[in-house]
């Protein structure tokens, strides 16, 4: 009785998941059969390949990468010296709070409604998709690198400051080189998911 | 070995600090480290150590006692001045150096206070420091390695990139907290030598350690804390591990 107890809420998850499946279609025969068949007509109907559509997919995929590397460009441009400026162990909370919450506020918005924004401001076209991923980037990349830079290692931020070094030479001297590995990595990071947004923000090109 | 008389570079009288206001961690230390003296600072950890030297370096400001550096009294009128910072040098336990940069650059952070921000920013710094660097990089042993990166040295190689850039700072008072506890025997030797040498061009040294042959080998005054407390104080040569039994059980 202990052990029907003890595994009691495995049992409940495991009857709520197949009723959940029973109320959207996924056990009914029918259905899965009929799905299947339409899977089959849409796989044979990708063959043979229609080659006339590759130039213009090959444009397409071009200014995609394109607005993919200005937006992350953009966005790490931005996020780099902000995020320094928002990093707790260099600076008061009077400065980083308010720097924090505008990076707070930029990366609420998904990257679709920042290209929306910035069409209505530059009209369709790529440009606006890149804007749009430039500041979701900044939001995002802004937070990581921040604190990135907060878990630079104390002492190498004492050492730099008894030799009598200032804010901007801490930035040079500790933080942008300790913290060089997650600020370059987050870098690539972010230029490969912005491909993928990239996809999403390129209806603002139709 | 002891240094030469003179005005102290140190001289702390009824040192008392608390993190948190109720529990002391140090109950009124007094010391008084003279010019080109190598003072050794011995206790079991959370004896205070690291603490003392965090206030002679101007990192942490005790609630009372009376503290001279290099002449300038930090203590005035009831509250804490800012210590002469680039005349006094500090080698933190882990040496705080910057490990993605080369040796040269680290050993020319060192002049950071001397030199304009916007050229240093571009790693511009003036010649005569390029050269002086270079100089106490042969000095200790690893001129060739000037453009090795950090990460790629050893233990040793460190601790002198460390010292070297605590020599950039033209430093009349060395302070190094434990700073030869992760070296093998032989390297620790080189490197009280080289800290010896320099104590006797004026440079006082506070080191703090754990080993009694070391701080009776290199010392010249050796003083002992236990929770906070100056237990015991006395030439370096008299520490022994017998002592040091007896002192912290």
């Amino acid at each position: 009785m202990r052990k029907l107890i003890s595994r009691l809420p495995y049992i409940l998850v495991g009857l709520a998941a197949l009723l959940a499946m029973g109320n959207i279609g996924l056990l009914d025969p029918g259905r899965l059969a009929r799905g299947a068949a339409n899977t089959a007509v849409f796989a044979s109907s990708l063959f043979p390949p229609n080659t006339g559509v590759i130039a213009i997919l090959a444009g397409a995929m071009a200014e995609t990468l394109q607005m993919a590397l200005v937006g992350t460009v953009i966005g790490f441009i931005l996020a780099l010296p902000l995020a320094l400026v928002g990093t707790r162990t260099l600076f008061s909370p009077w400065i980083t709070s308010p720097v924090r919450l505008l990076l707070g506020l930029v990366r609420t918005i998904p990257s679709l409604l920042w290209a929306l924004v910035f069409v209505v401001a530059l009209g369709l076209g790529p440009a606006a998709g890149s804007l749009g991923i430039a500041f979701y980037t900044f939001g995002y990349l802004g937070k990581l690198y921040y604190e990135a830079f907060e878990g630079v290692d104390r002492e190498v931020l004492e050492a730099v400051k008894g030799v009598g070094g200032n804010r901007l030479q801490l930035m040079r001297f500790a933080l942008l080189p300790e913290g060089a590995n997650a600020w370059v990595s987050w870098g690539q990071e972010a230029s490969a998911s912005t491909c993928w947004a990239t996809s999403r923000c390129s209806s603002t090109r139709a | 070995m002891e240094g030469k008389v003179g005005r102290p570079a140190i001289e702390a009288r009824d040192i008392w600090l608390s993190y948190d206001g109720n529990r002391p961690v140090l109950k009124g230390v007094s010391l008084r480290v003279e010019r080109g003296q190598v003072f050794m600072v011995l206790g079991p950890s959370g004896s205070g150590k690291t603490t003392f030297l965090k206030v002679v370096k101007g990192l942490l400001s005790p609630q009372r006692g009376s503290l001279s550096v290099l002449g300038a009294d930090l203590s005035r009128n009831g509250s804490w001045k800012r210590c002469p910072g680039q005349r006094i040098a500090h080698i933190p336990q882990n040496l705080g150096l910057v490990r993605s940069l080369s040796v040269m650059d680290n050993v020319l952070t060192g002049a950071l206070g001397r030199t304009a921000t916007l050229p240093s920013l571009f790693k511009a710094f003036p010649h005569p420091y390029r050269m002086r660097a270079r100089e106490f990089l042969e000095t200790m042993g690893i001129g060739h390695k000037a453009e090795e990166k950090v990460y790629r040295l050893s233990g040793g190689e460190r601790q002198r990139v460390a010292i070297a850039r605590a020599l950039m700072q033209e430093p009349e008072l060395i302070l190094a907290d434990e700073f030869v506890a992760q070296l093998d025997p032989l390297r620790t030797l080189e490197i009280m030598d080289i800290v010896r040498e320099i104590a006797s061009r004026g440079v006082a040294f506070l080191i703090t350690s754990h080993e009694p042959e070391l701080v009776a080998q290199y010392g010249d005054r050796a003083v002992f804390l236990r929770e906070g407390q100056k237990v015991h104080e006395c030439p370096a040569r008299e520490v022994s591990l017998d002592m040091v039994k007896e002192l912290m059980a």
